[in-house]
């Protein structure tokens, strides 16, 4: 694929003469995207002024890196930084798994019908909104809730998921694993469904057993996929979960589960603050990007894979 | 010459998409941000003529008539009639015919997400004139406003223009000056809470009660018994309903645990022997609150999980009939608990005063007396017809018998003419008319003599028009509970810092406020020691809470 793409190029079948209605569509979303995002940009000076909003970013105070000092002054900041980023690689981790082993899982069902409504069912949580699943989650795990209830059933001592560090992050990772799963899950299926079917057969006749088939078959096929949806997903390293967190956290666990934005509306809370809360935000944006750049270019150099 | 027509039609449909939706989205948030100016439903204004004893102010009509700019937020529940517009209904018409004055909105804006604050915020940040009048509720804005320069100082105006019993209001409540004090001179005019709306008292089931046969507790100790009893008596349910996730932990809207503190009232900053403000929840007294409430952590009167719960399911804890006492203001007899006896079958619900703490004193965090402040831009000429409006829109709520919107505020909104006489049974419901550009809010403490409404209410007074619409309006639980909650009221403890945020509050409250909900709770979980408790509390002070304590003294003694 990538040589016909490439022998396309050299014959001019990839420029603007003959793909000018496609360069069209996107002008749009480009023009959104320059105008809402890229041009407001300038206005991260913000994070390096004393802003007031009367006085605009003209008249304001210029500090320097006075906010940075601020947040690295704060003890907390130290501790906030490491749950951000256990909270979110534990959460990139599982939720880049997850979607793959059922979709494998899924792709062994016969029948259709189950299938598609297993595929529209998984997809449903997605939609749904941390206020609402936040009280939900609440009540489900609490002492009377029903994962409790099961847990005794089983003979073992129930469990405060909300009421310590360690068990509250595994409940954030875990049930934003199953709110967001199903959108992986249909990407995979999708590549799935490309498949070969003469691969398989060949195997078959190898002598491979189901399982040896999934490893060597399967697995390779849409490994490509999981590479891109996995290094795609970096670009959320820094990013815990802001509406999640904000509706389940609570005063015990709040050494343990405060992310960077919950950080930083808490102190843009006191208002006033809006130099400060861009200042965290851009520490937040430029290590996401080193990070990123660091594991783009680790992806290229050992596994020969290009996103760019 | 094909493919060019064909390239050129496609790009002018893309153009003209784009521009129909950017303009749609335009019309629809152009009306926007709803501002939420006075906003009380008691808003109904004195009639010019009976402004007895007020020797020297006359209420007056202005020919031509006065236009007063201002800024409004849009709720759902703003539905108009008759085809009345915000700036036409019979609120607005009144003040248009009897005093002469327009009232006309600058920005209209939709109630969303803070929305007037950011309007104004932008159109100081790009030196767009500001609204004649704006409502502000954010203090923080309030000084950016002052320091800005583009409002103007009332004193003189106060001085020369305000009724007698504006001044009365006032003078009688002189506190509320001190948000909006700054070098000495007064930059807008504070609205007056009716200093109890948001009082906690206590709420418990009285069928549970009678079913121990104990009284409702007036000390400490016997609210202690009472829970022994209730546990006693019905071993799977939670006696006392706490929410322990509130932002204030143990201070929410409703489920607090305010009354064990007795004196020294947690998140407030009170004043101390020597006449300074000092942080409530580093004091010694606070420490003992907290040591009871782990004692019926352990003995599982509070339930193993309330450090979840947030206001809205501690309430619903009690509501279900799970919880047998929760402490919460007066107005929850309207909502939530209306729905206790729909929920449980034989469920009684009494409001009931609160017992006294630990140090055997009663006590609780007393409501702010200034929700929204008034601020005027800098060349606003025209305060004494503001002060007009305001006489006026006072009236109702100092239960004037001769306002012209006893009744309520707008025919056929809030009430109708029914045989000459009102009625409050509007058909197709009745509807709020928010438009009173400027009003105090509510009746300021001090200003009506003898029982308040509610106790002449529950009495069974339906003499006045006032008494019959309250009355009309509301449900006995409600009027009860904000009976009981004007009961205690020299027993409230009122934060005295209003100011904006001192300057290291900026840097290091979050950190403050967060090792302290972080230290109560699990102080009460028994998770943190005795020995850590103090810690918390020098470390509280070293660092940062000495340094904002000794800044909000300075702003203290500046603002008197």
């Amino acid at each position: 694929m990538q040589a016909a793409a490439q022998r396309a190029k050299r014959s001019g079948q990839g420029g603007l003469r003959n793909n000018g209605m496609l360069h069209l569509f996107l002008l749009p979303s480009v023009l959104l995207l320059i105008v809402f995002s890229y041009i407001p940009m300038a206005g991260i000076v913000i994070a390096f002024q004393d802003y007031k909003t009367y006085k605009g970013i003209g008249g304001s105070e210029w500090i320097g890196l006075e906010h940075f000092r601020t947040m690295f002054m704060d003890e907390r900041i130290v501790q906030i930084i490491e749950n951000t980023l256990v909270i979110a690689l534990s959460k990139m981790a599982v939720g880049w798994a997850a979607p793959l082993l059922f979709a494998l899982l899924l792709n062994e069902v016969r029948i259709m019908l189950l299938k598609r409504t297993v595929q529209t069912l998984v997809y449903l949580p997605h939609f749904l909104s941390w206020v609402i699943l936040g009280g939900i989650l609440t009540d489900m795990l609490s002492e009377h809730g029903i994962v409790n209830a099961a847990i005794r059933a089983l003979g073992l001592p129930s469990v405060f998921f909300l009421g310590s560090g360690e068990w509250f992050r595994f409940t954030l990772v875990v049930s934003d694993v199953w709110k967001e799963f199903g959108f992986g899950t249909i990407i995979y299926l999708a590549a799935l469904a490309g498949v070969n079917p003469a691969l398989y057969e060949a195997a078959e006749i190898d002598g491979a057993s189901r399982l040896r088939q999934t490893f060597h078959v399967t697995l390779p096929s849409i490994i490509k996929v999981g590479a891109v949806i996995g290094t795609l997903s970096l670009a959320n390293v820094l990013n815990a979960g802001f509406d999640q967190v904000f509706n389940m956290i609570n005063p015990i666990v709040a050494g343990k589960g405060e992310i960077i934005d919950t950080y930083v509306y808490k102190v843009g809370l006191l208002q006033g603050a809006f130099s400060f809360a861009t200042a965290v935000g851009l520490f937040k944006s430029v290590v996401s990007l080193l990070l990123i750049a660091l594991t783009y270019r680790l992806a290229y150099k050992y596994a020969n894979y290009r996103i760019f | 010459m094909n493919r060019f027509v064909k390239t050129l039609s496609l790009v002018a449909a893309v153009c003209v998409l784009l521009w129909v939706s950017a303009c749609s989205g335009n019309s629809s948030s152009g009306p926007g941000e709803s501002a939420a100016p006075s906003s009380q439903p008691s808003g109904t204004a004195q009639d010019g003529s009976s402004a007895s004893g007020d020797e020297g102010w006359k209420l007056k009509k202005f020919d031509p008539p006065v236009t007063i700019s201002t800024a409004f937020a849009i709720r759902d529940l703003d539905k108009l009639r008759n085809g009345d517009t915000y700036e036409d209904n019979p609120l607005t018409r009144w003040y248009r015919d009897n005093l002469g004055i327009q009232t006309k909105y600058q920005w209209l804006l939709t109630d969303q997400g803070d929305a007037l604050n950011q309007k104004i915020r932008l159109a100081m940040a790009s030196g767009e004139k500001l609204p004649d009048l704006l409502p502000i509720s954010d203090n923080v804005l309030l000084n950016e406003l002052i320091e800005s320069g583009q409002i103007m100082s009332i004193d003189e105006a106060f001085e020369k223009y305000a009724s007698l019993r504006t001044k009365e209001a006032y003078a009688k409540n002189p506190d509320v000056w001190m948000a909006v004090t700054k070098d000495g001179k007064r930059w807008g005019l504070p609205t007056i809470s009716d200093g109890n709306i948001g009082d906690t008292i206590m709420w418990i089931r009285q069928d549970w009660l009678e079913a121990v046969n104990l009284p409702a507790p007036q000390t400490i100790g016997q609210f202690e018994t009472l829970l022994e009893a209730f546990k006693q008596k019905y071993p799977d349910k939670i006696p006392l309903a706490l929410s322990g996730k509130a932002l204030q932990p143990l201070a929410g809207y409703m489920g607090d645990a305010q009354f064990v503190f007795g004196e020294t009232q947690p998140y407030i900053w009170d004043k101390g022997e020597d006449g300074k403000l000092r942080y409530g929840s580093v004091q010694p007294g606070f420490k003992d609150g907290l040591a009871k409430l782990r004692q019926w952590f352990e003995q599982g009167y509070l339930g193993k999980e309330f450090a979840t719960h947030d206001e809205q399911k501690a309430a619903s804890l009690f509501t279900s009939g799970e919880a047998g006492i929760i402490f919460g203001p007066g107005w929850m007899g309207a909502w939530p608990l209306e729905d206790t006896a729909k929920n449980v079958p034989g469920a009684v619900v009494k409001p009931y005063e609160l017992p006294s703490g630990v140090d055997g004193a009663v006590g609780r965090i007393g409501t702010k007396l200034v929700y929204i402040t008034y601020v005027f831009r800098k060349d606003f000429e025209h305060m004494e017809a503001l002060f007009q409006y305001y006489d006026v829109s006072m009236g109702a709520l100092l239960e004037d018998p001769n306002s012209p919107f006893a009744a309520g505020q707008g025919e056929g909104y809030d009430y109708v003419m029914v045989d000459g006489k009102p009625s409050w049974d509007v058909p197709g419901g009745a509807i709020d008319l928010r438009y009173t550009m400027a009003t105090v809010g509510n009746t300021p403490p001090g200003m009506i003599e003898g029982p308040n409404i509610y106790e002449r209410v529950v009495d069974g007074k339906r003499d006045t028009i006032y008494e019959q619409k309250l009355a009309f309006s509301s449900s006995p639980l409600f009027l009860e509970g904000r009976l009981v909650s004007f009961k205690q009221l020299d027993k409230a403890r009122r934060d005295l810092f209003i100011g904006a945020p001192v300057k290291t509050m900026v840097s290091k409250w979050p950190l403050l406020t967060q090792m302290e909900s972080e230290v109560t709770i699990s102080y009460i979980y028994g998770k943190t020691s005795d020995a850590e408790l103090d810690q918390f509390i020098q470390d509280w002070l070293s660092k940062g809470g000495q340094q904002i304590t000794d800044e909000i003294n300075e702003w203290y003694a500046s603002a008197q």
